[in-house]
């Protein structure tokens, strides 16, 4: 029991400090990029990696989840592993509420980076697509702070 | 068909397909950026564009799913079932925002189940229903927006 005790603070320390967390996925560089995409290679290439920036958020709060039910399982009445499984119910619940709105915003951006390489020169498309993966960096972003309990 | 479209017509679909998003996130641990990704899944694996296609039919993997996955127990996000007032359009799915707010959080749902908001200022619902027929049944779970 104090072992298991020992184990969720530990993790428990490790979900709660800041963005430095071992477990916690860092999407800085995607968020930080705000000049506009030049070409539709560069474009494919930064949806692909919102993609996988994605993916590893879900996963992380996932194991995490995963890690906090086991704790509690073993230790009940323990404070430490009950406020452990909140912290992971509430990142939980804050990536389900962006998750879709990330998928949204990808999909549409993917659909104009379609349309962008079909027609290198169209500057509509570039525009179109500059104008939706606005979207997506917002949504990762907020996916990003899901790990921490989402955007208050 | 380029080969840099071939392979981002594969990686639109990566979000869909549970072996290839664990093997690219394995891959990028290892300094491979995505499009070298794909194209190492793709050689290894020798898919063809056509049995990636098949994958669209899938659904898109939750966290829900993942937990699932990893052995832990999902709550159940299903709320009690209540008639919507208007039907969504049955080709695109697409509800209104008008009706989406006159529903919210009082539709049927089941886990996987998924509602999407578009651009357009409607809300877009997606089925547990596989092939993408259109539903005799629809359903909403998470609310968001509104």
């Amino acid at each position: 029991m104090k072992r298991v005790s020992v184990l969720a603070v530990l993790a428990l320390l490790l979900v709660s400090s800041c963005g430095t967390n071992l477990g916690m996925v860092d999407t800085k560089s995607l968020m930080t990029t705000t000049t506009a995409v030049a070409t539709p290679q560069q474009a494919q290439k930064l949806l692909a990696e919102a993609e996988a920036a994605r993916v590893a958020v879900r996963d992380s709060i996932a194991r995490s989840f995963v890690t906090a039910q086991q704790n509690l399982t073993s230790a009940p009445q323990d404070q430490s592993a009950i406020k452990l499984m909140n912290a992971a119910i509430t990142a939980r619940t804050a990536f389900n509420k962006v998750d879709p709105q990330f998928t949204a915003a990808w999909q549409v951006a993917a659909d104009a980076v379609d349309t962008w390489t079909r027609a290198p020169s169209d500057q509509n498309a570039a525009v179109t697509f500059n104008a939706m993966y606005a979207s997506v960096r917002k949504s990762l972003t907020d996916l990003s702070a899901a790990q921490t309990g989402g955007v208050q | 068909m380029t080969t840099s479209s071939s392979i981002f017509a594969l990686l639109k679909i990566a979000g869909q397909f549970v072996p290839y998003v664990n093997i690219a996130e394995t891959l990028i641990e290892e300094g491979y950026t995505f499009g070298h990704q794909m194209q190492k899944f793709a050689a290894e694996q020798d898919i063809t564009l056509a049995e990636w296609s098949d994958a669209r039919t899938q659904n898109k993997i939750t966290l829900d799913d993942e937990i699932a996955k990893l052995g832990g127990t999902v709550p159940s996000t299903i709320v009690a079932p209540v008639e919507p007032s208007q039907p969504p359009d049955p080709y695109t799915g697409e509800y209104s925002a008008l009706e989406f707010a006159r529903n919210a959080g009082k539709l049927a749902g089941k886990p996987g189940d998924r509602i999407y908001s578009i651009p357009n200022g409607k809300f877009k619902l997606v089925y547990g229903g596989a092939g993408g027929n259109v539903p005799t049944t629809w359903t909403l779970v998470e609310t968001i927006g509104g």
